[in-house]
């Protein structure tokens, strides 16, 4: 056996054991043809294509074992909830900044006020929000490199955020939304490999993100027009915006999830497995909150939606003497 | 709202019984075949 067989075998043991037993000799063969004279090193793209179709038939590429394809389904659907979850997140943010500005502008403030800060805000929150979108909608339509890419952004974003204040991430629940954004970046990028399923024809998916979306607006713009604000301070008779947290990050998410998982234990383990995934971030929220609640000082998920920039008045120099008796 | 928490850990405790439950009655039904 020369060095550039042993190389290459050596290399080979990345497969899973199944398909190198049953490939393995006729792939050593073919590798083998295509050397040069003299060759006594494996080339470095043969290296990085056998290292990828390793993990590829890890997450149920064709010729992958059952356990291995029953991975690439709990990986997609972690990828589509982790997306869809970042999307209805990041909306949010965006409704907040929108309905700010017109919340701001209903209650007698100044046009002055929406500075280039702000509206920079509004940009980069909706170009984030659009990114997961994107990428769940290329996915279930089989734009699988597409998908990849896009869901690459928000977690670029979070990684950016955490760089632009390491200390404010680690403590506060912006920890949570980190770990989604990592999440589902690597379960698309497992999930939705190019010898994956090409599209995924169930419509509950389209369903799911619509009406999720569509909720999610529907619940803040009705909220703004008809009580008259988001923000508690100003609608004086509301507490809507917590109202609305109640619901978007209430306890009905965590308890859903859970049915759901149970419901669908007799068919298979892929939405348990995967929803079990999926809660994995929020969890990072738990040793904060239970500090903050031996403390005293309960605090709410994502506190800082709630206290956001989009305020003028939470700046002092945004202040003018009229916020004072609009804050009331 | 303190409660989220908790219930987040006590969904990802159900979770894991229920993956754990499917996981054994799905081996079983490969033993079986």
């Amino acid at each position: 056996m020369n060095p550039l067989e042993t190389r290459y075998r050596r290399i080979l043991r990345l497969l899973p054991r199944a398909y190198r037993q049953r490939r393995g000799e006729e792939m050593l063969g073919v590798l083998l043809d295509g050397a040069a004279e003299g060759q006594s090193w494996p080339r470095v793209s043969q290296v990085a294509s056998l290292a990828a179709l390793a993990v590829r038939l890890r997450v149920g590429a064709p010729g992958a074992t059952r356990r291995a394809v029953a991975c690439g389904e709990v990986l997609r659907r972690v990828a589509l909830g982790g997306l869809l979850l970042q999307t209805l997140v990041y909306l949010t943010f965006l409704a907040l900044e929108v309905l700010g500005m017109v919340d701001l502008l209903r209650h007698g403030g100044s046009l002055q006020w929406i500075d280039r800060g702000w509206l920079l805000g509004v940009a980069v929150d909706g170009f984030i929000a659009l990114a997961p979108a994107g990428a769940f909608f290329a996915a279930l339509t089989g734009r699988r490199r597409t998908g990849r890419v896009l869901a690459l952004i928000p977690a670029a974003m979070v990684t950016a955020s955490f760089a632009m204040a390491p200390a404010y991430t680690v403590a506060s629940d912006y920890l949570a939304l980190m770990a989604l954004a990592y999440l589902s970046c690597a379960a698309t990028i497992l999930g939705f490999h190019r010898d994956a399923a090409s599209v995924i024809r169930d419509r509950r998916w389209r369903g799911a993100m619509l009406g999720a979306s569509a909720l999610l607006i529907a619940c803040m713009v009705g909220g703004e027009a008809t009580l008259g604000s988001i923000y508690s301070a100003h609608a004086g008779t509301t507490a809507l915006l917590y109202r609305l947290e109640h619901l978007i990050y209430s306890p009905l998410g965590p308890a859903l999830a859970a049915g759901f998982g149970l419901a669908r234990v007799r068919r298979s383990s892929t939405w348990p497995a995967a929803l079990l995934l999926l809660g994995l971030p929020w969890l990072f929220t738990v040793p904060r909150n239970v500090v903050l609640t031996l403390q005293g000082k309960a605090d709410h998920m994502f506190p800082d939606l709630f206290a956001s920039h989009a305020w003028p008045t939470s700046s002092s120099s945004a202040c003018s003497p009229s916020s004072s008796s609009r804050r009331r | 709202m303190a409660y989220l928490e908790l219930e987040c850990l006590l969904a990802e405790l159900v979770l894991a019984a229920a993956l754990i439950w499917a996981l054994r009655r799905e081996s079983r039904l490969v033993y079986a075949s």
